[in-house]
């Protein structure tokens, strides 16, 4: 047998063991009312803490809303000034293109003034017309500041 | 054995029973005194019982249970090998691809009794015969259509000087049908490359043949 | 390592010939991948991260709205690939998912009221103190049920069903197409996890949120590989008589919550 050096397959010494279908791990098994009263323990706790949590985040929704209201006309007033300060900047720019036509008027459109009219059709430009002369890097950072 | 008694104990009451039934009873209504209840038990009414089956429903329990037993079977070792770097475990009796074996000396052994051509119930061995100058009897043609070997392994049990054996490989695909058509040639070299393997699985069977 | 291997396999996808089936309508049978694909990916828009581009109020409606339109996806390339497994499998696909839908937007009303928002963000950076999920298992579980349902994976992949319809509504699919409504679906596959990840266990680190929501749609693979394919009865007596009551429970149990809340 041994002159190859040969060894048949065989079934070990003493057969093989038995197939492993019982559970390895045996768990503790809770009762149930056990199990119930650990359920509702959590989700009762975790209710309390929800409600907590929601009047603690209503309360913050408060607080971030009475600040930017609190804020609110600073920062429509610092827009509406750079707002003024762009429209400046487009007359001027019109006014410097448009010099060497002697009839010209700045700040109008087929005779209808553009800058100085009534509230209610105060923006006949485009808003096309009214970034052409922008900065953008600017406008981003005024778009992002309120 | 226990089993089989009781069955058995089992059989001859019913007989028993039976005898007597049919003597007290003029109608002969079978006995049915071996059955068995499958179908669903009616939980009891009973406030545990009731409490365990609401928790094991609202909790999913038995979910969990059979994932819990897939993750299990996720970290045990696979059954399966990698098989083309791991190969399973082969019999010396694996009846693989054929070979034609030669002496230490180099002589091809075989002898052209073509046993083995007669005894393939499947035709595919073809030999044809002549003697040689030195005065022994050789094939001249040894020519095996592995298309139609069936595998039976007769050609190397006929064999009487144990040329033709069935090696243990088992991986000789091939591209094309005629590459499957082997001649003598391929069979010596098939022989030259595993003798040392078959050698060894005759070797470890020697005492059965 | 296989790393190497799903990529190697999208190419070998993308390359592959794609076979038009003889009368089928081929606008629309070229159109269905495509629909479904854009939706399943547009839906990622939602994902739970500060540092998203673009956040969006109304998130969850956007949510609704793109997974019923979804259903498009299915409809199309079923139809149109004149197939009677394709048509049966949109048959049971649409209805599923249909059904699905109700409990979906129920339940997807629960952690929305109880975080007081319907942008997913918000919904999921209120939850600093408690996790949705220990306010009511049962809504975590009915979601993820409804969601595994609602994206046609195992076990109520009926919509695919290889053991009677080959492979459901895209059997007459190749190449290209079947890798598109592959993505769909695994897509929507993830986003759900990340989803689940962002209603019901908020206030998470962003790696956190990337490992859970990964995790959750490993779940996903867990259970198909434990859990049987369902019946088509029993499929539908899961989402009307189970999954419906228990998403209006919890819109009333979230209800009373919030009115608990203001009143304390």
């Amino acid at each position: 047998m041994s002159r190859s050096g040969f060894r048949q397959d065989m079934p070990p010494t003493g057969g093989y063991g038995d197939i492993p279908y019982k559970k390895a791990l045996q768990i503790p098994r809770l009762k149930g009312y056990t199990k119930i009263a650990i359920a509702t323990g959590i989700t009762l706790a975790g209710m309390y803490v929800c409600t907590k949590q929601i009047q603690m985040n209503s309360r913050l929704r408060w607080e971030e809303n009475d600040a930017r209201l609190a804020t609110w006309p600073l920062v429509k007033a610092e827009q509406d000034r750079l707002h003024l300060l762009q429209v400046r900047k487009n007359r001027d720019a019109e006014a410097e293109l448009m010099k060497n036509i002697p009839d010209w008027k700045v700040g109008t459109y087929y005779g209808k003034p553009i800058y100085h009219n009534a509230p209610e059709n105060h923006k006949a430009y485009s808003p096309d017309e009214y970034y052409v002369h922008s900065d953008p890097k600017k406008e981003l950072r005024s778009y992002y500041s309120n | 054995m226990a089993t089989v008694k009781l069955f058995s104990a089992s059989r001859t009451a019913r007989g028993l029973l039976r005898q007597t039934l049919r003597v007290s009873s003029v109608s002969q209504v079978p006995s049915r005194n071996g059955w068995v209840d499958v179908s669903r038990r009616e939980a009891p009414l009973e406030a545990e019982v009731i409490t365990e089956n609401n928790a094991r429903v609202a909790l999913f329990s038995e979910m969990t249970k059979g994932l819990m037993t897939v993750l299990g079977q996720h970290f045990r070792e696979p059954a399966t090998i990698n098989y083309p770097f791991e190969k399973g475990p082969l019999s010396p009796r694996f009846r693989g691809e054929h070979a034609l074996r030669r002496y230490p000396s180099g002589e091809e052994r075989c002898i052209a009794c073509k046993l083995c051509e007669a005894i393939c119930p499947a035709q595919a061995i073809t030999i044809e015969a002549e003697e040689r100058a030195d005065g022994s009897r050789r094939t001249t043609r040894y020519d095996i259509d592995m298309t139609k070997c069936i595998y039976c392994g007769f050609c190397q049990e006929a064999c009487p000087v144990d040329a033709i054996v069935e090696g243990p490989n088992f991986e000789y695909s091939t591209e094309t049908r005629e590459e499957l058509l082997y001649n003598k040639e391929k069979l010596l070299s098939n022989g030259d490359k595993w003798e040392v393997e078959i050698a060894a699985n005759i070797q470890a069977d020697h005492l059965y043949r | 390592m296989g790393l190497g291997q799903p990529i190697a396999d999208a190419f070998k996808l993308a390359s592959k010939g794609w076979i038009i089936p003889f009368r089928s309508n081929v606008m629309l049978y070229l159109f269905g991948p495509f629909i479904s694909f854009f939706i399943s990916f547009s839906m990622w828009y939602l994902l739970p991260f500060e540092s998203q581009v673009a956040s969006f109020k109304w998130a969850v409606i956007w949510f609704l709205c793109l997974s019923s339109v979804n259903v498009y996806g299915v409809i199309v390339s079923g139809w149109a690939s004149n197939s009677k497994y394709s048509m049966l499998g949109t048959m049971r696909g649409v209805a599923q998912v249909i059904s699905y839908e109700i409990s979906m937007g129920l339940l997807m009303l629960f952690p929305a009221v109880l975080g007081m928002s319907f942008e997913v963000y918000e919904i999921f950076s209120s939850q600093k103190w408690v996790w949705i999920a220990f306010v009511s298992y049962v809504a975590l579980v009915s979601w993820s049920i409804t969601m595994l349902a609602e994206v046609q994976r195992p076990p109520f992949d009926l919509a695919e069903g290889e053991s009677e319809l080959v492979s459901g509504y895209h059997v007459e699919y190749g190449g290209m197409g079947f890798t598109l409504l592959f993505l769909a679906e695994y897509g929507c596959l993830l986003l759900v996890g990340f989803m689940l990840v962002g209603l019901f266990f908020g206030a998470l680190e962003e790696f956190s949120v990337v490992f859970f929501g990964l995790m959750a749609a490993w779940c996903s693979v867990w259970l198909r590989a434990s859990v049987p394919r369902c019946r088509y009865d029993q499929l539908m007596m899961l989402s009307w008589k189970s999954l419906c009551p228990l998403g209006l429970g919890s819109v009333v149990l979230a209800m009373i919550m919030k009115i608990s809340a203001g009143l304390g």
